[in-house]
């Protein structure tokens, strides 16, 4: 056992091999799965960006005239989602699609949040816990209330 | 030829000639995967500007605008990679779709036998609302 411990021929084959198995590799395949999931975030967020753009245009006009609330018709929440996912080429090449979680409205700043998130476990191996991105994008509401009114 | 064999001399030199192309393959290969994903981000990135610029565009133009912004984002992003502009759907009137598609054509370093020759075609898109008020 010692004469084995001591011997040192195919050190440098044992050494190489260990240095591949345990440390090149794994490195290798972090470096892709960070990169994947970066992409993914960054289509996330651009996805709740463009869909709070698109949301903010459903706005109640008559409801805001009236009383200064804004509030959103019932086709905001399809909107954002359709945009959303309009804009995912990435992860729709995946098979996997952004949901919009929520959407809120703060009157006083007049901004919209659409809320979005995506389950991107698929891109990695099952091993991993569930994976969700999650994200949201800020829109300004611009509007005039009509002077005559 | 056994001498020659057992003559051990400038045995590091041949083996870095050996490995020294194969390493500087697998650095080329590792570099022309990285432009190719920044080209492809940069894409979508110059078509999301565009298609945002294009978007908030008042009184008509908007398609030019988007093509015009996309186009000088790509062109500042990745020179190298000829960027192009479609515009796929033209917006122009409040609520209508504005879609733009940049496609960059990113130089093929690794010239090498048996590898893939030709740039590489790589696009990004991006869908605005049109905006009015």
């Amino acid at each position: 056992m010692f004469r084995l411990v001591r011997d040192q021929r195919g050190y440098s084959l044992s050494f190489w091999t260990s240095f591949f198995t345990f440390l090149l590799v794994p490195m290798l395949w972090m470096a892709i799965g960070i990169g994947r999931y970066s992409i993914a975030a960054a289509e996330v967020q651009e996805a709740a960006d463009l869909a709070a753009l698109a949301a903010v245009r459903d706005v109640n006009i008559r409801q805001f005239e009236a009383s200064g609330v804004v509030q959103f018709t019932g086709a905001a929440y399809g909107r954002a989602a359709a945009y959303a996912n309009m804009n995912t080429d990435y992860l729709a090449s995946q098979g996997i699609r952004v949901h919009v979680v929520s959407i809120s409205v703060d009157s006083a700043t007049r901004t919209v949040r659409v809320h979005c998130a995506a389950n991107i476990s698929r891109l990695f191996p099952a091993i991993f816990p569930e994976i969700v991105v999650q994200r949201t994008g800020i829109a300004e509401v611009r509007m005039r209330v009509s002077p005559q009114r | 030829m056994k001498r020659f064999h057992r003559d051990k001399r400038a045995s590091e030199l041949t083996e870095a000639a050996l490995t020294l192309p194969i390493v500087l393959l697998v650095l080329m290969a590792i570099i022309q995967f990285g432009i190719v994903v920044y080209g492809s981000q940069m894409a979508k990135e110059a078509a999301r500007h565009g298609a945002r610029m294009g978007s908030v565009v008042q009184g008509g133009g908007a398609a030019a605008v988007a093509a015009s912004a996309a186009y000088q984002f790509a062109q500042s992003a990745l020179p190298i990679g000829h960027p192009q502009v479609q515009i796929l759907a033209p917006g122009g009137v409040v609520g209508t779709e504005l879609r733009v598609r940049v496609t960059y054509q990113v130089p093929n370093l690794v010239g090498f036998p048996g590898l893939p020759r030709g740039p590489y075609r790589v696009f990004g898109e991006a869908t605005a609302r049109q905006e009015g008020w």
